[in-house]
């Protein structure tokens, strides 16, 4: 696992997390440009991300301890799906963990 | 050595069994002595069995038995997986089961623990028999005790029913197997399996041993159509013996197929995996999409194990053809996958079984409609239960996943099948088992969800309990071995390789040399490292979490749940099992016999009602039954009552022979 691998494996872990928002915005904006409306920003996801970093959570009250951590393993492993897959660099030292393409092929 | 110490723990069973005789009433001694002493024995079966994978195979002697036919034994690298299995489960099944016999479960106590421990010791025997005599008495041994530990609560008529039905097929299943050792024994009937083995078999011959043996063990596999007693007996037996006998009564009839297809016939023919596959993929879907519209929690489990068997019977097919088609690492890759399934199975089926223990003891209910919110109350149960769930849907890092990965990739590489027919075919079987894997994941959400989650559907659910102390322990116990063996594939599959290599003469052998990365496949592009996934994954989310407590100003509030505006949400709004259910009745509508009871729209009560039924048993089952009551109430002619008539039956029958004979 070589010094580079890692930074390659880091990057595309945060480039993966900063640009999923983008790509939801610019399917809003598709869809709003197919409709004949004005869209809304590239960045409106992130704007919304941070208007509920303001808002207070609300928990039903039959709500289990479950319901609390659901939403951390879900974003947990989807992150680690997008660890995973070669999008920016090949041979990431993650990608060992599932079906490698082994060095001698 | 390892195989005198095996013979030893089983006698300890049968001593258990017996000493609970002693004191037949009381729970005090039987569940918190000598149901812990057994787990103790299971766990060092579990470790006696572990060591002699490395050994080569060990043969004993027993001068016990009729005159001229002794108990042959035998520990091999075969035996030691199923015995480890035994073990494994059993310590988790007997510690819960010291916490779960309570009074006024019908049966005493210590009578239980006799049937119980004699079942656990009649397994242990099974798979060291050596000998088709040995066998037989073990299987009968385990076949009859379970059936008293089924009608353990033998007042209630369908419990009754359902012993009797387990009973009858057992006992067909029986005479199949006997039959085919009959046919195996090639005329000198010398029972034992080592002249089994020597035997030159035509091909015939061959073909109708295997067809008897996987015909007597399906049905007690529970394979389809063989299935019938298995979701009648399950949800009728106690939570702990429910476990025992899917977890590991269901696997000692895959031990059986394995034994005599791959060690006693030898040199199995490669169509007969295909009917094999046929048979497993079939029993996976029809187990699967019965467990999606079950409405009761332990028959929905039955059904599960079901599908599981379904599972592991088309890694044994395909086994069966690689081998016969003399592709041995891929045979030895199918095979690795059938037994890790058997493993697998046995500590996560077990785990639900018990986790529906708990719950009925806690609220006296099966019925997933009355269920609901427990985990607020049985907070220990739910969590370790989802530990199961988890694992059977097939989800990494845990077990589940590992041997269903291992048998998709066993089916990829079936382009290599020099038969173009069947080469075409294959690839419907692996989407079939993708498309058990995703229905079994379904039943598991609805499983969990309608049992732990949500609102309470019943006001008295708020009084329920958590399990106790031993109870727990034996849930963790179980949970913790679905854990390991999703974490240690590799290990694992260190071990089973030298029974592949026994049974196979190939192995699977390790491409990669870390501990942790498991490549199994022959072109090593595939691999998986649970390990990474569970440590970079929990990395992630603990970075995660400290983001979120970074940014976040951490109020939370507890409300009433949004109910959109209706002021009176309550349980019944929930989604309910058979709700949850439809979708699958619907698309597979072919397969179920619904009845349903529709309201008029003028009641003033109205109730809905729909009963899924198995089309197999209402088709075969019920015709076949009554054709054998009426050829009975034909014999019943010659039974009059009178002994005047018995005597002269007798007196015409030794005239006949006499005549045959002179």
């Amino acid at each position: 696992m070589s010094t580079f691998g890692l930074l390659a494996q880091v990057l595309e872990i945060i480039a993966a997390v900063l640009a999923a928002p983008l790509l939801l915005g610019w399917v809003n904006q598709c869809r709003a440009w197919l409709q004949n409306r004005s869209a809304p920003s590239l960045l409106q996801p992130w704007r919304g991300i941070r208007k509920l970093f303001h808002k207070d959570a609300v928990l039903a009250e039959n709500a289990s301890a479950l319901f609390r951590t659901a939403p951390y393993v879900v974003f947990g492993t989807m992150v680690l799906a997008a660890a995973i897959i070669p999008s920016m660099a090949m041979h990431l030292p993650l990608s060992i963990a599932a079906d490698w393409q082994s060095p001698r092929c | 050595m390892n195989l005198s110490f095996c013979i030893v723990l089983l006698a300890a069973w049968g001593a258990i069994g017996i000493a609970g005789l002693a004191r037949a009433r009381s729970i005090e001694f039987v569940g918190r002595l000598l149901f812990p002493l057994g787990a103790l024995v299971g766990f060092a079966l579990a470790l006696c069995a572990l060591t002699s994978f490395a050994l080569p195979p060990e043969q004993l002697v027993l001068p016990i038995g009729l005159p001229d036919l002794p108990f042959h034994l035998r520990l091999d690298a075969l035996s030691s997986v199923f015995l480890m299995l035994l073990g494994i489960t059993s310590t988790g099944v007997s510690l819960f089961a010291a916490g779960y016999f309570r009074k006024g479960e019908g049966t005493p106590p210590g009578l239980l623990c006799l049937q119980y421990h004699l079942f656990l010791a009649g397994m242990g025997l099974v798979l060291l028999a050596d000998d088709a005599y040995s066998f037989m008495v073990g299987w009968e041994t385990m076949a009859i005790s379970s059936y008293f530990l089924v009608v353990s609560q033998h007042r209630l008529p369908e419990i009754r029913r359902a012993g009797f039905l387990y009973f009858v097929m057992a006992h067909v299943g029986a005479l199949c197997i006997l039959l085919s050792f009959g046919v195996l024994q090639g005329g000198d009937w010398q029972l034992t399996f080592d002249s089994m083995r020597g035997t030159e078999l035509t091909p015939f011959t061959a073909s109708l041993a295997f067809f008897l043996a996987l015909t007597g063990f399906g049905a007690k596999a529970g394979l389809v159509p063989l299935h019938v007693w298995l979701p009648e007996a399950h949800p009728a037996a106690p939570s702990p013996v429910s476990a025992l006998m899917s977890g590991v009564m269901l696997k000692t009839a895959v031990y059986g197929v394995l034994r005599v297809t791959f060690d006693l016939i030898g040199d199995p023919a490669w169509w007969w995996g295909l009917i094999a596959l046929a048979l497993g993929l079939f029993s996976a879907f029809y187990g699967v999409i019965f467990a999606a519209v079950q409405t009761d929690m332990k028959r929905l489990l039955a059904w599960s194990s079901i599908e599981n068997i379904g599972v592991i019977f088309t890694g044994f097919g395909l086994t069966v053809i690689f081998q016969g088609l003399g592709m041995g690492a891929l045979a030895a890759l199918a095979l690795i996958a059938t037994l890790y399934h058997c493993l697998n199975h046995a500590v996560m089926k077990s785990l639900l079984f018990l986790g529906t223990g708990a719950v009925l003891h806690a609220t006296g209910q099966r019925n997933l409609g009355r269920l609901g919110g427990l985990i607020h109350r049985m907070p220990w149960v739910a969590w370790l239960t989802l530990v199961g769930v988890l694992a059977i849907a097939g989800l990494p890092p845990l077990n589940g996943f590992v041997s269903e990965w291992l048998l998709l990739q066993s089916f990829l590489f079936t382009d290599e099948v020099p038969r173009p027919f069947v080469n075409m075919l294959l690839p419907v079987g692996a989407a079939v088992v993708a498309l058990c894997a995703a229905l079994a994941g379904y039943v598991m959400v609805k499983f969990f969800g309608v049992i732990f989650l949500g609102q309470p559907r019943e006001a008295a659910l708020a009084d329920a309990h958590d399990a106790s102390l031993l109870e727990r322990i034996g849930l963790g116990w179980l949970a913790f071995a679905c854990i390991a063996l999703g974490l240690l594939p590799v290990q694992v599959i260190g071990l089973l390789d030298a029974t592949s290599f026994e049974l196979l003469g190939a192995t699977l052998g390790q491409r990669a040399t870390e501990w942790w990365l498991l490549a199994p496949t022959p072109t090593g592009a595939a691999s998986y490292g649970p390990f990474a996934f569970l440590v970079v994954a929990a990395l992630i989310i603990t970075a995660t979490l400290y983001a979120v407590s970074r940014l976040y100003h951490r109020r939370v509030r507890r409300g009433p749940a949004w109910d959109c505006g209706f002021a009176r949400l309550d349980s019944r709004m929930q989604d309910t099992a058979e709700g949850f259910g439809q979708p699958i009745r619907h698309i597979f509508a072919g397969f179920f016999a619904v009845e349903r009871e529709l309201p008029v729209p003028d009641d003033l009560a109205p109730r809905y009602r729909v009963t899924v039924s198995d089309r197999i048993w209402r088709g075969a089952y019920e015709p076949l039954g009554g054709l054998v009551s009426r050829v009975a109430d034909l014999f019943a002619v010659l039974q009059r009552g009178r002994i005047a008539a018995y005597l002269l039956f007798s007196f015409v029958t030794l005239l006949v022979l006499l005549a045959l004979v002179l």
